[in-house]
């Protein structure tokens, strides 16, 4: 009876030390760095933030967004998607940031049926659920592509915007980099910056001047773009495309889906606009249906 | 060597079932499809469904043979109903096992469920209403190398909607009947002694770039039961290390966790005291994991467990980051033939819980190195969270009619509980709530039941009144309408009626029900992440049977 106790005895200590990780230090020390290579193209990222304005959650996957920014500058492309029950506006949140592509994108991705906030970094995830990512997530998927990734086409991106006319023109010129097979589409879509109204926080209650950054606002192309190619590209294939849209006054526009009691929208301050464009793989059934391979924005008003 | 390998096959097939062709073998099962087609009805904010109808269906099929048994279950979403986690997509065989056993050892390859003491350091289990399954894929063994001694031990990735969480879960637990191992001094003994122990770990790579985090996280601690006539006592403690994780904000703090409870009961008379202590013990085998997933520990609440409508309308759920709670409940059944009892007898039931938070403060990132992001400053309860006070009664009047009584108060502090928000934005709950319930049996195999409910608040959406019939004519068919009336709401255009149609048929093992009528909305918020479970307006329809 004892010499079996003994066995359980070491059996369990074994087990303890084993199976358990003492972390003194948890931060990592923080590392920049900076490539000088001009004439590399780079993969950029897409990082979407499904938010609204009631999600008290929220703010805090915004500051994760921006800290992105801080680390990575321009190969970070974000967007935030203000769409389902959190960002339909009620009595004391009455900005209304939704619009009809962030709609399409939040349903069809299933992300506030899965909880908010979240998001997605490239699109990227197979199962179709693992684009899901919870906010502490997406630097490691951002670092992940950074370390890993190799751009297999490059997408350039030409403005032209009329101050008076708010007649905004967008010239596309996706080349690809290698011979790639299955389909390719192109999406452009309006995101506007820096718009100040309510947020809910958890630990602030309502921040009455939050600063909403990156916001979606309409799609420029359709809702999942247009075709680059559908049978494979060849190598150094270049595909231009030009796409003409006229800003609104606001958005949502009244009368729209996202606004159907014409309820105030918000302003449309060009020279917060830009225009972010993405390329993703549209190959029907492929494992890597939808990840975006590259991705740009450009101000209309620099 | 096919043809060698086949004779081999037959040769040994043939030799097994001359071995146990007295053996019983069984093949049992059920099955459940629930689907619902959904009407649009902006009205109480039901979404338009482009789809129309949703639906959820499941098929077990399990083969016993003598100490073998094997079986699988077969799922299908297309898509999942509104309401439940949209992750779960599509078809597939989740859980699929085959386990043999005889008295000394018991083995399961595949999937398993099981539970460690209360489930405070594991429990895995499925819950089909909730879509909640977080089954392990791995393999188990139980031993039982002596008379009064269990040994567990599991390895395995634990289910995640239609994938398999990223962490692999080590187990091993130890149960002691005290009574049975020392049987020759202590099997007389009125005193019966149980003691256990388990350690789980988990393993996960680390991908972040800003924290270095713990690939291996360890869960340990010890119980006790005692038993002495109608006495019980039952305590156990838990400590967890260091376990970053979404649902703790990434927090290197130790967890722990301590529950105890006791009980005791005579003829006509039970008393039950509980308490529990949570600090830090969300435990799961994917760290960046929210709402009900990859979950290795559970902790129930401390509360009721109630069924009528109003009275389960502000649920509590424990806060894993930090709570204190206790609940008691005293039962006494009056005789029949006393003064109170009268001629058939009366129940009487009194219950009460409450949940608080811990007394912690924040640490300032300045001074937290550790990462620990709060302290706990003393074992005093912190801010409120719930509580329920309720008596019921069940009386019978005559051979025909019976009746449950209720009332319940209660309190909810729905910053904490729905919004996990530290910010004071909603006033907290309070209720008043009555429910009477009184069937009529008119024929043995015929009866009719009433029951009135109502909830007075004056906060969050008001008051409300519920309604209900539900008629057998016979004891194989039912109907039932319900109304649930939100008639105290402030807002006047959403006194809404919440009305309901339930027909049902019932043979056998076979169970049809069809429903038509509405749901309301609600949001369902878990370490962190909200989720909407939206209002819907349709027609449902649930098929069951076993076999």
């Amino acid at each position: 009876m004892i010499k079996l106790f003994k066995i359980i005895l070491v059996i369990t200590a074994v087990n303890l030390f084993a199976g358990c990780d003492y972390v003194n230090t948890p931060l990592k020390p923080h590392t920049v760095v900076t490539s000088n290579d001009t004439n590399k193209v780079y993969k950029n990222i897409l990082v979407e933030d499904y938010t609204g304005s009631t999600c008290v959650n929220c703010p805090p996957a915004a500051t994760e967004l921006d800290s992105l920014i801080a680390l990575y500058g321009s190969r970070i492309v974000p967007m935030a998607v203000n769409a389902g029950n959190f960002a339909t506006p009620v009595t004391t949140y009455t900005l209304n940031l939704q619009c009809a592509v962030a709609d399409a994108y939040d349903a069809f991705f299933n992300m506030s049926n899965t909880g908010n906030p979240c998001g997605m970094v490239n699109r990227k995830g197979n199962p179709f659920s693992s684009k899901y990512l919870l906010y502490p997530n997406w630097a490691n998927t951002t670092q992940g592509i950074i370390l890993n990734d190799t751009a297999f086409i490059k997408l350039t991106l030409n403005t032209t915007f009329d101050t008076i006319t708010k007649a905004l023109t967008v010239n596309t010129t996706s080349t690809f980099l290698k011979s790639l097979s299955g389909t390719y589409n192109i999406v452009v879509l309006l995101t506007q910056d820096s718009i100040i109204g309510p947020q809910k926080s958890g630990t602030q209650g309502q921040i009455s001047n939050y600063v909403h950054r990156f916001v979606l606002r309409d799609a420029i192309s359709t809702t999942w773009g247009d075709a680059l190619v559908t049978g494979g590209s060849n190598n150094g294939q270049a595909i231009a495309k030009t796409y003409n849209y006229t800003l609104k006054y606001s958005y949502p526009a009244a009368g729209t889906t996202n606004n159907p009691g014409n309820k105030p929208a918000v302003p449309c301050n060009f020279k917060h606009c830009s225009v972010v464009a993405y390329i993703y793989n549209a190959t029907t059934n492929s494992t890597s249906q939808y990840e975006v391979l590259q991705s740009e924005q450009k101000k209309i008003y620099p | 060597m096919k043809k060698l390998l086949f004779c081999l096959g037959l040769l040994v097939s043939t030799f097994s079932y001359s071995q146990i062709k007295d053996i019983v073998e069984s093949i049992h099962g059920n099955f459940q499809i629930d689907a619902q087609y959904y009407n649009k009805d902006t009205s109480i904010g039901a979404p338009i469904v482009p789809q129309k109808v949703l639906s959820n269906g499941f098929g077990n099929i399990n083969y016993i043979r003598g100490g073998f048994s094997a079986g699988i279950r077969y799922e299908s979403y297309n898509p999942v109903m509104q309401g439940f986690d949209p992750r779960y997509q599509g078809s597939g065989i989740p859980y699929k096992y085959a386990r043999y056993k005889n008295k000394k050892l018991d083995i399961t390859a595949g999937n398993f469920y099981d539970q460690f003491g209360s489930g405070m350091i594991l429990r895995v289990y499925e819950e089909r209403g909730l879509l909640y399954d977080n089954t392990m894929d791995g393999f188990r063994a139980i031993y039982n190398p002596i008379r009064g001694i269990t040994l567990k031990g599991m390895i395995g990735h634990q289910r995640t909607f239609f994938s398999l969480s990223p962490g692999v879960v080590r187990a091993g637990d130890i149960d002691i009947s005290l009574n049975e191992l020392l049987d020759s001094l202590w099997a007389n003994k009125k005193t019966k002694i149980t003691i256990g122990g388990s350690f789980v770990s988990k393993y996960q790579s680390s991908q972040s770039p800003t924290l270095n985090e713990p690939e291996n996280v360890g869960c340990g601690g010890g119980r006790v039961t005692v038993s002495r006539g109608n006495f019980n006592i039952y305590a156990e403690y838990a400590n967890k290390i260091n376990d970053p994780a979404y649902v703790n904000k990434y927090s290197y703090k130790n967890g722990q966790g301590a529950y105890l409870t006791t009980s005791y009961a005579v003829n006509g008379f039970s008393a039950m005291l509980a308490g529990k202590y949570v600090d830090n013990m969300g435990f799961r085998s994917d760290r960046d994991q929210t709402l009900n997933a990859a979950m290795i520990n559970y902790m129930p609440a401390l509360t009721k467990y109630h069924t009528y409508l109003m009275a389960t309308f502000y649920p509590y759920a424990t806060q894993p980051n930090g709570e204190m709670a206790a609940q008691g409940e005293v039962q006494y059944k009056f005789k029949r033939g006393s003064k109170i009892g009268g001629k058939y007898g009366m129940e009487v039931a009194a219950n009460a819980s409450m949940a608080y938070g811990i007394d912690s403060v924040n640490i300032a990132p300045q001074n937290d190195d550790r990462q620990y992001h709060y302290k706990v400053r003393s074992f005093k309860p912190g801010e409120k969270y719930f509580h329920d006070f309720n008596i019921e009664i069940n009386k019978k009047f005559s051979k025909k009619i019976k009746g449950t009584f209720l009332y319940s108060n209660q309190y909810y502090n729905k910053n904490i509980i729905v919004e996990n928000s530290s910010v004071k934005e909603f006033a907290n709950i309070k209720t008043n709530i009555f429910v009477v319930d009184v069937t009529y049996k008119y024929k043995p195999t015929s009866s009719i039941r009433f029951e009135g409910e109502t909830m007075q608040t004056k906060q969050d959406k008001g008051a409300w009144l519920v309604g209900m019939v539900e008629w057998w004519p016979q004891s194989n068919f039912f109907l039932a309408v319900l109304d649930q009336w939100n008639y105290g709401n402030a807002d006047q255009s959403k006194r809404f009626h919440y009305y309901l149609v339930n027909i049902g048929f019932i043979r056998d093992a076979v169970r049809i029900t069809l429903s038509y009528g509405k749901q309301r909305q609600g949001i369902f918020c878990v370490g962190g992440v909200c989720r909407t479970v939206p209002a819907s307006d349709g027609v449902s329809l649930t098929v069951s049977t076993s076999f």
